[in-house]
C-alpha cells in the first residue's frame, strides 16, 4: 500500500492551506517545537545518564524515570501537535524529503522502544544490571537519530 | 577599527570563508549547535524545575545541581564553540541581524544568573536542600534562567528568519 494517497489528502486539508498561506506561523510553531526539542531532549539526557550510572547513581533511577515521565510525555505531545502543522505547509516536500521519512520510522521506533521496553525497564524492580544500560544506550542512540534526522530535513 | 570592520575581517579569514563555503561543513556544525540545545537547556531546566519544585522532589537541590550542571556546562561548551564557527562564518550578515543582538544581549543576562545565583541564593543550600519546595527566592532564580533560556532558543530560530 502506497502512503502516496494519504499525503494528497493531507495536502488538501485547510492545515495545509492555512500553513502554505501564513508567512508567521511556520516560523513561530517551529520555535514551539525548537522548545519542545529542548525539554525532550533533557529528559530523555536525565533519565538515560542516570540508568548507564553517570549521573546521580545513588539515587533510585526507577523514581527519578517515574517523576520525569510527564514531562516526557508532555514534550512529545507538544513536539507532534507542532509537528503536524510543520509538515501540513510542505505534505509534498516532505513526502519526497529522504531525511523526513527516516525521521519519522526512527520517530515510530523510538516511540515504541519507550513504550514497550524503557518504560517496563525502569518500572521494575530491579533496575540494575546489563538491561537498564542496553536500554539507556538504544534510547540515547535512537533519539538521537530522531533529531538528526530532523534538522537534516531542511538540508535536503 | 569599528566593529563592522571586526566583523568583516572575521568574516574574510580563511576559516571563517572555508565553513560559510561548505556544503557538508556549515550544515553540520549548525545541526550540533541546535542539538547541543537538548544538553545545554535541557538539563538546565531539569535543575530549575527541581527549584521550582516540580520535579525530583526527593532528590537534594544540592546533588542534582552538582550531577546535572556539569553536563549543561558541556552542553554550553559545545554551543559556544559551534556557536563561535557559526558566528565567524556569517559575521558580516549578522552585524545587522536584530534577532543576533538580542539573543548577545540575552546570553550576558543568562551568564550573569548563575553568578549571581551562586553567590547568593544557593550560598544557603544547606539550609533548604532537602525541601521538596524550595525558598521563593531560589524559585525566582529557576523562573529566571528558564524564562531566559526559551528567550534565547526563540531569539537563536529568529536569526535565520531575519537573513
Amino acid at each position: 500500500m502506497s502512503l502516496l494517497p494519504f499525503f494528497h489528502w493531507f495536502n488538501n486539508t485547510a492545515l495545509s492551506a492555512a500553513m502554505r498561506n501564513s508567512t508567521s506561523a511556520f516560523a513561530l510553531i517551529e520555535i514551539v517545537h525548537l522548545l519542545g526539542l529542548a525539554m525532550l531532549g533533557g529528559v530523555v539526557l536525565i533519565v538515560d545518564l542516570r540508568l548507564l550510572g553517570v549521573i546521580l547513581p545513588t539515587r533510585p533511577a526507577d523514581r527519578i524515570a517515574r517523576d520525569l515521565a510527564p514531562f516526557l510525555k508532555g514534550s512529545l505531545v507538544v513536539m507532534v501537535l507542532s509537528g503536524i502543522p510543520l509538515v501540513s505547509g510542505e505534505v509534498m516536500k516532505c513526502c519526497y524529503n529522504g531525511a523526513f521519512r527516516l525521521k519519522m520510522l526512527l520517530f515510530v521506533l523510538a516511540l515504541a522502544f519507550y513504550f514497550g521496553v524503557h518504560r517496563r525497564v525502569t518500572r521494575s524492580a530491579f533496575v540494575s544490571g546489563w538491561a537498564p544500560r542496553a536500554a539507556a544506550g538504544v534510547s540515547l542512540a535512537l533519539w538521537l537519530s530522531v533529531g538528526m534526522a530532523g534538522r537534516a530535513i531542511g538540508f535536503l | 577599527m569599528s566593529l563592522l570592520e571586526v566583523c568583516q575581517w572575521i568574516n574574510d579569514t580563511g576559516p571563517a570563508t572555508a565553513l560559510r563555503e561548505s556544503e557538508i561543513a556549515f550544515p553540520i556544525v549548525e545541526s550540533i549547535h541546535v542539538l547541543a540545545i537538548a544538553l545545554m537547556a535541557g538539563t538546565v531546566s531539569i535543575v530549575d524545575l527541581r527549584l521550582l519544585g516540580i520535579v525530583l522532589k526527593k532528590e537534594p537541590v544540592s546533588q542534582v545541581a552538582e550531577e546535572v550542571l556539569p553536563l549543561t556546562w558541556a552542553g554550553f561548551a559545545l554551543m559556544a564553540i559551534s556557536g563561535a564557527m557559526l558566528s565567524a562564518a556569517e559575521a558580516v550578515k549578522l552585524y545587522t541581524n536584530p534577532a543576533y543582538r538580542i539573543k548577545l544581549v540575552l546570553l550576558f543576562l543568562a551568564g550573569l544568573n548563575p553568578l549571581i545565583f551562586h553567590s547568593t541564593v544557593y550560598k544557603s543550600v544547606s539550609a533548604w536542600n532537602e525541601w521538596p519546595r524550595p525558598p521563593a527566592r531560589a524559585r525566582g532564580a529557576a523562573i529566571c534562567s528558564l524564562t531566559l533560556w526559551s528567550a534565547i532558543i526563540v531569539a537563536g530560530r529568529a536569526i535565520a528568519y531575519y537573513h
